[in-house]
């Protein structure tokens, strides 16, 4: 269904491009018309663009929809002090800057969109990573992470020498402890002899791990030297550092959220086995791509494997020998055979 | 005449410091690409529209909470870092609390205010008694009590334990206080639009600040503080038990910081989640260093703050970074207590010179 | 260095309240538990080195307090100071090496550091709005300057540098050849011990022993020569210093300077040799953490360095393997039980019940659940931090007759 979708998004921006190059200069677009969308808009929670993932890809996303339909296209970040009502402030402000088709990542942002969403009924709304609104004019974007984070697991367990992996997460909330959950069943799976090291850099509010190279390269040489030789990084920008210990100490790591292997240096990158694949950009460019089309479906959009949401990269060529079996997975999850937990 | 100038010196201080903040601001934003006036004209524009002050209100109750904490320790020179964690467990246990039991309103409402106050209380009162108790700093005990309380709240905010989590949801919240326990905001008459009303949490800030201003310079608890403050050694001399004073004053600002949440808490979320607002305690000590620890200073570097805040998302949207504002924020702040240091200064050479003046006319009329 | 913490032997005859004996005694007693309790990486090789990689930033955050604060200034700014570090390391460094990443970096500290003197002292601001601003000022000075270097350039973003080159490291030679068949023997204590000198010895990087040799240098500097004595002095009496033509503004802006500089260094340390990049946010909180030690050792270069291994220790220790926290919960609870027995034959019931009730809670609790859970795990630095500085206060207090022991930095 979702793919069905995807297909049709390239038509429709190309028909909005159209339409919108003709009607230029026309205050009013014709009644027949699709509700156009003239300025698009981008909310961050508070790590915001740079972070080499999930921010910067969802922006891709958002981009290209944004330059196929030759729109503007803004972004703003929230703070770590925010309440509700900032949030709820920061959208209206939005909303009545003319911006019509607004984006907010992140689950902070759930009470502000179902306030604002109402108060501006033209107005289309994504949050990313909360499926509790509900209303007309909002998507609800989720992202199937832990069935991503299941074949990384699986690549891990077929890989690891000491049948002992590891998994390096950000910050201990429930937003990455679906990767946590994700990962180690698939481990499990693939080698249910295998044992599985977690830890978290930081306890939220303190969102620190997300940016602590420094205790993500500490937390990897931990686990490397006590027995892990394969560790899944779900920690933001704090992942250089896993990668780089891994480097440093010849053994593996994971990516997560973008292809790391493409980011990363020369000497680091062929350290990293795979990376989970979140696809963010697939759910803002679709999000935007209805908002300009004629039909929009508000509720909640999952982005799994079934749809490209979610998926692992094999950048590199280092997973190229167990392709199949993780191949094997995926249709497995995407038939039903095998349910990922969300929980650990 | 002189009275005339020390009058002028007075009102010079905001406005040389409003002005150069200006100068420094217009300079920034040119230097950020953007036309500075047109900026700076619309986020004025939208940052005095009745609909945003009473915004900036809101905005400002916490900020002032927060701001009196900190200067209840700063009289007795307690650097009170740990309002932080104060009120997050504060707010946390009050949530969870309220939202168990079931009482009439203004009950349920009062009961609430007095679990944030209790926590607050005694996690400071932690950092007090390790203070006079073992002479531990409070700056040092405050920092490592907030990661204690981080981690608490953690723990204890997981459905294993005292929260939930809604389906399709990636927040974790305690449970939703029942209705009995809200305090309504207060629609203003005349202002239109959407979030026009004031949190009614105002009242609580207000009785807040009045009742710092009496305890301080209308009781024997506020006259030992203040004397304390002027001079330790004299305090001492005069009787004042400087230990029980210390851990007073840091409990009773605890217990301040008890209440920065409860805005939040008891006017718009009703429940304390992953989303609940952190980080109030720098802003509360900048808020309480800005206001003199004068409790109509406090409510005025309160506002200009949350006013900052505010207007600055204006300039987000005309293509000034964010990161811009903060550098504004920095420098306005700098420019108001550089030009109060200054005028102060200015005025007390003109004293000196005046009094100079003064008993040298005397003496030659005398002698 | 955590035993030199542990209470309890004030009575004991001098030859073994000496420090050397005490952090032997610790140590075993340390190595001996984390046998018996089978848990990891207490005294490894990669953990002590580790230790020295976190406590690196933290001490030079201390060390530059303590230069602040011995002129008469409280520098809350460090934090903003290491992070003009990171961001200006990583911009020189990676361009034009690790050289000019240093230089850039401690020169943006003291930079920042003569900012605040500026503000502190000339215009006589408010000694804490000053450094929380210079702290706001950085963060977004350094963000503003991200988007203009760093945001095009290949391997960049807005928020990330690209990769900086690291400094060499060196080894004492032969602690390898002797050691190490040591540690990996095994033997009880004797391979924690071999494991703790090769984790300080080999493979140390040059900038670590540059951190390392500051302490000595800061030492000297203050207590040995007249530009420190001169600056203690302003910072103890400015007005006798004043009356004897040293002048308070002169000194306070050189250790101001110097306290910026030093958290430049920290700044560089975390983008070349912590990791090996800019990334926003990295400081993390040091600074303030680099405040607290200065407070911790009492306004002394060398109880500074042991708060920072405090801290330093037990975060590498938390990072690097979770389970083994516990070993410092059950040594905290095994201190505690001690304590409350020799207070039970001293005949203080009132300090038995003190101790004993918290320390028996503790161990039970450990022996139920068996594994701290991971929200406890991360504060267990801080905790630790804490609860040393409350045990140790005791030993460090003077007597009455010298009178207050917390003069200056009450304030921050």
């Amino acid at each position: 269904m979702h793919r069905r979708r995807l297909a049709r998004l390239p038509l429709a921006l190309a028909f909005v491009a159209v339409l919108s190059a003709c009607g230029r200069g026309t205050s009013n677009p014709s009644p027949a018309g699709p509700p156009q969308v003239h300025r698009i808009a981008i909310a961050y929670d508070i790590s915001g663009r740079g972070d080499g993932g999930f921010n910067d890809i969802a922006y891709n996303g958002a981009k290209e929809a944004a330059d196929a339909l030759r729109v503007e296209l803004k972004e703003v970040t929230a703070k770590l002090d925010d309440t509700d009502d900032d949030r709820a402030e920061r959208l209206r402000l939005l909303a009545s800057s003319g911006y019509d088709a607004i984006i907010a990542v992140g689950f902070t942002y759930a009470t502000a969109i179902q306030k604002v969403a109402a108060e501006f009924p033209k107005v289309k709304f994504a949050i990313v990573d909360d499926a509790t609104v509900t209303a007309p004019n909002v998507w609800d974007i989720l992202f199937a992470e832990h069935e991503g984070s299941f074949l990384v697991g699986a690549a891990a367990g077929l890989k690891t020498k000491t049948t002992t992996v590891g998994f390096i997460g950000a910050v201990q909330i429930p937003l990455l402890q679906k990767f946590e959950a994700g990962f180690t069943a698939g481990v499990r799976a693939a080698n249910p002899a295998a044992r599985v090291q977690v830890t978290y850099l930081s306890q939220p509010p303190d969102y620190s791990g997300f940016g602590d190279p420094p205790h993500g390269k500490e937390a990897a040489l931990g686990m490397y030297d006590n027995g892990v030789d394969i560790i899944f990084a779900a920690a933001g920008g704090s992942g250089a550092g896993v990668h780089e210990a891994a480097a440093q100490t010849d053994h593996w790591s994971i990516g997560v959220d973008a292809d790391e292997y493409k980011l990363e240096p020369v000497n680091v990158r062929d350290h990293i086995l795979t990376s989970m694949l979140k696809n963010s950009n697939v759910g803002t460019r679709e999000f935007i791509g209805e908002a300009a089309g004629f039909q929009f479906t508000p509720g909640v959009h999952t982005f799994g494997l079934a749809n490209g949401g979610v998926g692992y990269a094999t950048s590199g060529g280092f997973v190229d020998d167990i392709k199949a079996k993780l191949d094997g997975y995926a249709a497995d999850i995407v038939a039903g055979r095998i349910v990922v937990p969300q929980t650990p | 005449m002189t009275r005339l100038r020390a009058a002028g010196l007075v009102l010079a201080a905001p406005v040389v410091a409003f002005g150069f903040a200006l100068a420094v601001t217009l300079v920034i934003l040119a230097l950020a690409r953007v036309d500075p006036l047109a900026v700076l004209g619309d986020a004025l524009a939208y940052g005095l529209r009745p609909v945003t002050l009473v915004a900036v209100a809101n905005k400002a109750i916490p900020y002032y909470l927060a701001g009196i904490a900190a200067a209840v320790g700063f009289h007795l020179r307690l650097f009170n870092i740990g309002i932080d964690g104060q009120y997050r467990l504060g707010a946390f246990a009050a949530a969870v609390i309220g939202a168990a039991v079931s009482l009439p309103a203004p009950l349920h409402v009062a009961l609430v205010v007095v679990v944030a106050m209790a926590v607050g209380w005694g996690w400071a009162a932690v950092a007090g008694l390790l203070y006079v108790r073992r002479g531990v700093n409070v700056v040092i005990s405050t920092i490592m009590l907030n990661a204690v309380a981080s981690g608490l709240i953690a723990w204890l905010l997981s459905p294993a334990r005292l929260a939930q989590q809604a389906a399709g949801s990636n927040n974790v919240t305690t449970a939703t206080i029942p209705p009995s326990g809200w305090i309504p905001s207060i629609a203003i008459p005349g202002v239109e639009g959407a979030g026009a009303a004031v949190n009614g949490f105002v009242f609580v800030a207000i009785a807040v600040g009045i009742g710092y201003w009496l305890v301080l310079h209308r009781s024997t608890v506020g006259f030992e503080v203040r004397a304390m403050g002027l001079s330790g050694r004299a305090a001492k001399v005069a009787g004042i038990r400087a230990p029980r004073l210390a851990l007073l004053t840091m409990a009773a600002s605890g217990a301040i910081a008890g209440l920065v949440g409860l805005p939040q808490l008891l006017g718009a979320s009703h429940r304390f989640g992953l989303d609940f607002p952190s980080g109030l305690a720098f802003t509360g000590l900048s808020v309480a260093i800005l206001g003199r620890n004068h409790p109509l200073g406090v409510a005025f570097g309160a506002f200009a703050w949350a006013f900052i805040e505010r207007s600055a998302q204006v300039l987000d949207l005309a293509g000034v970074s964010r990161e811009v504002v903060t550098i504004l924020q920095a420098v306005t702040v700098l420019a108001i207590v550089v030009a109060y240091e200054l005028v102060r200064r200015i005025r007390a050479r003109q004293e000196r010179r005046y009094v100079a003046r003064a008993v040298g006319g005397a003496s030659g009329v005398t002698v | 260095m955590t035993g030199a913490s542990i209470p309890g032997f004030r009575t004991r005859p001098g030859w073994l309240l000496g420090p050397v004996a005490r952090v032997i005694a610790g140590f075993t007693a340390l190595s001996l538990l984390s046998g018996a309790l089978e848990a990891p990486d207490l005294f490894s090789r990669g953990g002590i080195a580790a230790t020295l990689r976190f406590t690196a930033p933290i001490l030079l955050a201390g060390l530059g307090a303590l230069w602040a604060e011995r002129s008469g200034v409280i520098n809350i700014g460090l934090e903003g100071m290491m992070i003009a570090g990171t961001w200006f390391g990583a911009w020189a460094g990676y361009q034009w090496g690790v050289g000019a990443g240093l230089a850039a970096g401690v020169a943006a500290g003291t930079a920042f550091g003569l900012v605040h003197a500026l503000l502190a002292v000339t215009f006589g601001v408010d000694q804490a709005i000053s450094g929380l601003t210079l702290n706001l000022l950085a963060v977004g000075l350094t963000r503003f300057l991200s988007s203009i270097a760093f945001a095009a350039v290949a391997g960049g973003s807005i928020t990330t540098s690209p990769a900086v080159p690291d400094f060499p490291t060196v080894s004492l030679p032969a602690v390898e050849v002797l050691l190490a068949p040591v540690d990996r023997a095994n033997v009880p204590v004797l391979g924690d011990a071999a494991a703790v000198v090769l984790g300080l010895l080999t493979d140390v990087s040059v900038l670590t022993v540059l951190v390392v040799a500051l302490v000595p240098v800061t030492w000297w500097v203050l207590w040995r020569t007249r530009l420190g004595l001169r600056i203690r002095a302003v910072g103890e009496r400015p007005e006798a210093a004043d009356s004897l033509a040293v002048r308070p503004w002169v000194y306070r802006y050189v250790a101001l300077g110097v306290s910026g500089g030093l958290a430049g260094l920290a700044g560089v340390y975390l983008v070349t040799v912590a990791s090996s990049l800019y990334r926003e946010g990295q400081t993390a909180g040091r600074g303030f953490i680099g405040l607290a030690t200065v407070i911790f050792g009492n306004w002394n270069p060398w109880s500074v360095t042991v708060g920072s291994l405090v801290f330093g220790f037990t975060d590498a220790l938390r990072t690097r393997q979770e389970v083994t926290v516990g070993v410092l919960l059950v040594a905290i609870g095994l201190v505690g039980a001690a304590v409350a027995i020799r207070r039970g034959f001293a005949g203080d019931w009132r300090g038995t019940l003190l101790f004993g009730i918290p320390a028996g809670a503790l161990l039970a609790w450990f022996w139920i659940v068996r594994a701290v859970p991971s929200e406890f795990v991360s504060f267990a630095p801080h905790l630790t931090t804490l609860l040393v500085l409350a045990f140790a206060r005791q030993r460090l207090r003077p007597p009455a007759a010298v009178g207050e022991p917390f003069r200056r930095g009450d304030a921050g």
